[in-house]
């Protein structure tokens, strides 16, 4: 079980704060793919942020079960 | 008087006279006066930073006066970095304002942050956002990043002391132009002022070595339940930004901009454009010997989305019905780059 926080415009598309995936442990490009097909309108925040255990996670990189894990969506309010 | 101006911050362990004396050196380009950009300068100005230039062409609307506080009903005719400037110079006369009621881009980017110590990017256009990270991270300039949508803020700060600093482009690689804005779907005015102070408040710790930046980091908060996050950041931007920077206008594909062009404007670039004419089949003229016939009758906007090859103009006969396709063909997909011929064939 993976625990995700969702920041943003993304809490909104996904209708929660803060929601698993059950899989102990999925790449963060594996990640992306399955939001993006979950959820349609993942399309409006590509370039998204992932962060993992508070530090920026590149595509290759390997979630595991307890990692805490951030969708940061880009905003451009001011 | 002036004497104990700045008493209680040279009073401070992490201030002091000689901190003070940084702020009193320093140049500040603030780059949009609204939200974040109107709550940080009064109080960069009351730190005492000895020059500040407020670069902004907007004037202030009624519906902005719910955060952006230092302005007023009286206010309402100046532009919002004339209003601003006049507010800080009567706060702290000691210190220099300069007024520039433009809006940044590339033709003014340079002349705007000239001799600029640091740098607050504090406008609500992404393109922007991208125009003055680029440029700030080219020139070497350090820039305090702020942003905002509904109930959540960012901070960070791009040292940009060379080409393995931090910016923007390693949080968010390419402007993302589908993201909604504040006027799209409100936002706390509280928040502004929150993530404008933080901005005001990064730039006066980097400039008197205070305590620690957020320098590699991105600072989130979330004002609906007080969270905050730190995030380390990572180099993950591999491209030239000076490249990157030759390349692109930074306007936005939107349809607030242009989505109209003048028939010189399309003859002097024409090989750039596909051209197609939306002339029913009884009225149908061609401009040159390259035109597609697509009549409106016929057309299905999505699928003509998918069929578009590059850029394209679309024509008929006063520019109206043209003009009406591509607002749809935009309204369905905001980044292609479409545009109706201005008065269609009236001017042949």
């Amino acid at each position: 079980m993976i625990n995700i926080k969702y920041f943003g415009i993304a809490k909104e598309i996904v209708g929660n704060d803060v929601a698993f995936i059950e899989s102990s442990t999925i790449s963060v490009a594996d990640l992306r793919q399955r939001m993006n097909e979950q959820y349609k309108a993942f399309k409006q925040i590509k370039g998204y942020m992932v962060a993992v255990n508070q530090e920026y996670a590149i595509d290759s990189q390997i979630i595991n079960a307890d990692d805490e894990v951030a969708i940061i969506p880009p905003v451009s309010g001011g | 008087m002036e004497r104990n101006r700045y008493i209680r911050h040279t009073l401070l362990d992490q201030i002091g006279e000689n901190g003070q004396k940084k702020l009193s050196a320093a140049h500040i380009v603030l780059i949009g006066c609204g939200g974040l950009g109107s709550i940080a300068a009064p109080y960069l100005a009351g730190a005492g930073v000895g020059k500040i230039t407020l670069v902004d062409a907007d004037k202030p609307h009624v519906s902005n006066l719910h955060r952006q506080v230092f302005f007023d009903v009286s206010s309402m005719t100046q532009t919002k970095s004339q209003a601003l400037a006049d507010h800080i110079k009567i706060l702290n006369p000691t210190i220099e304002v300069i007024v520039k009621e433009q809006m940044a881009s590339k033709k003014n980017i340079e002349e705007i942050i000239k001799g600029a110590t640091v740098v607050l990017e504090c406008t609500d256009n992404i393109q922007t956002k991208y125009l003055v990270n680029d440029y700030c991270h080219i020139h070497n300039i350090p820039l305090v990043y702020g942003a905002i949508y509904k109930y959540d803020g960012y901070v960070s700060l791009f040292a940009n002391v060379g080409k393995e600093s931090i910016h923007l482009r390693d949080i968010f690689g390419t402007p993302n132009e589908d993201i909604p804005t504040c006027s799209e779907v409100g936002v706390m005015g509280t928040l502004a002022g929150l993530i404008g102070l933080m901005q005001a408040n990064e730039a006066i710790k980097y400039i008197t070595d205070a305590g620690q930046v957020l320098i590699d980091q991105l600072l989130t908060y979330n004002i609906l339940d007080n969270t905050q996050m730190k995030l380390k950041l990572k180099k993950s931007y591999k491209n030239d930004i000076s490249a990157i920077y030759q390349v692109s206008s930074y306007q936005s594909k939107s349809m607030c901009d242009i989505t109209e062009i003048t028939l010189e404007e399309l003859q002097s670039e024409r090989s750039k454009y596909d051209l197609i004419s939306i002339l029913e089949d009884y009225e149908h003229k061609d401009i040159d010997n390259n035109v597609k016939h697509v009549p409106l009758s016929t057309i299905h906007p999505e699928e003509l989305v998918e069929d578009l090859e590059g850029p394209t103009v679309f024509y008929c006969m006063t520019g109206k019905r043209s003009i009406g396709l591509v607002r749809m063909i935009r309204e369905i997909d905001s980044s292609v780059e479409v545009y109706s011929l201005k008065n269609g064939l009236k001017k042949l």
